[in-house]
């Protein structure tokens, strides 16, 4: 019981002496902090496949010597050290006789921040190799809505139709190809 | 012993305990699109020409009203786009009209314009058109030949007077004849 009450009598003293307010004057306080941001270098796509149609109707005509499609979305989160990204792309296969070109434009979702880069004009999509779609990509993000990220201008068309045109084929009900995207990858 | 083993899990508890601290790189950096690309097979022929009393029926089997004043004032057209496996071919025949017993009617195809490009079909050479088809341009690979007059294969129609022609030849002024070509697939 004694002991209880020293105990008590002690710890009352101390937070006695705690709440003494005492003049100080040292008015800086450091802090070390250890921040880290990793680079990173992110891209995702819908996997709606975009269907290209080459057709006529009218007896005498070439099919459409083109046909678009700016459907699809690509969506970015990059975080650069110094050196800014590339985006570069290629494609599986394309039908004879037709080329596939690609082309980004500037994102027309509300949610995109950071430096977009700059966009190359319509790029043929080579099987081997890659074509530069955009470049100078900083530290950016697309936003993950359905509209956000950069939109991609897909035109497929006939290659040369004067001297090409004989190689045409139809495909059937559709002949699916894949297109590979590339952002220089992070460090 | 038992020293080195207090020693190795507290360098491992340090080295797990550092390892929160340190920042990674994210990379998700290449993202694959599908495109469907398809070109339907087309089978298409249609006329041109300047004789009014001419009437077009365009589409895969085409009709043509001819007369005896036809003679080589029409031209065909046609858009094929082949499977690879196959080439078209356009036949000919009668479809509909009484032709006198005196009246021979002959053929003749020019060769392709050039107005269009790819693989256009070869003119077989004059025949005598009878009530069955006969093929007359072969070997069509996919092609287009251009819409109009002065394209496509010039179609050059004449009238023999089979002997005995001992009648009045303008009693067959009024003579008109429906001959239908048809664009098929030869396997």
């Amino acid at each position: 019981m004694k002991k209880k009450l020293l105990v008590l009598s002690i710890a009352l003293l101390g937070s006695l002496f705690g709440s003494h307010v005492m003049g100080q004057n040292q008015n800086i306080s450091s802090n070390s902090l250890n921040l880290g941001m990793p680079e990173l270098s992110l891209l995702s796509a819908s996997s709606t496949p975009i269907n290209l149609v080459l057709t006529t109707s009218v007896a005498g005509e070439a099919v459409l010597s083109s046909i678009s499609d700016e459907s699809a979305r690509l969506k970015i989160s990059s975080v650069i050290t110094s050196a800014t990204r590339t985006l570069s792309a290629s494609v599986s296969a394309v039908p004879a006789g037709t080329t596939l070109t690609l082309q980004a434009k500037a994102p027309i979702g509300n949610n995109f921040g950071g430096t977009q880069g700059e966009y190359a004009a319509a790029q043929t999509l080579p099987i081997t190799g890659s074509a530069t779609i955009i470049t100078a990509i900083g530290s950016c993000y697309s936003g993950t809505a359905a509209n956000d990220g950069y939109v991609l201008k897909y035109t497929w068309g006939l290659e040369n139709p004067a001297t090409t045109y004989g190689q045409v084929r139809a495909t059937g009900s559709g002949v699916t190809v894949t297109v590979t995207l590339t952002l220089t990858a992070a460090i | 012993m038992k020293l080195s083993y207090h020693y190795l899990s507290l360098l491992l508890s340090f080295i797990i305990l550092s390892s929160r601290g340190m920042v990674y790189t994210q990379n998700k950096n290449i993202v694959e699109m599908p495109i469907v690309f398809s070109i339907p097979a087309i089978a298409l022929v249609d006329f041109a020409g300047s004789d009014k009393r001419i009437t077009f029926i365009s589409g895969k089997g085409a009709e043509q009203i001819i007369t005896p004043s036809t003679l080589d004032k029409t031209w065909i057209n046609y858009s094929s786009i082949v499977d690879g496996k196959s080439t078209n071919s356009i036949s000919v025949n009668f479809s509909s009209g009484n032709i006198p017993a005196e009246i021979g009617i002959k053929l003749d195809v020019g060769q392709d314009a050039g107005a269009g490009a790819g693989s256009t079909g070869k003119p077989i050479g004059q025949i005598t058109l009878t009530p069955y088809p006969q093929e007359i341009i072969t070997g069509i690979g996919s092609c287009y030949t251009g819409r109009g007059t002065q394209k496509g294969h010039q179609l050059i129609y004449s009238w023999e007077w089979l002997p005995p022609y001992d009648f009045d030849h303008t009693s067959i002024d009024n003579i008109e004849i429906s001959v239908t070509y048809t664009l098929t697939t030869a396997k």
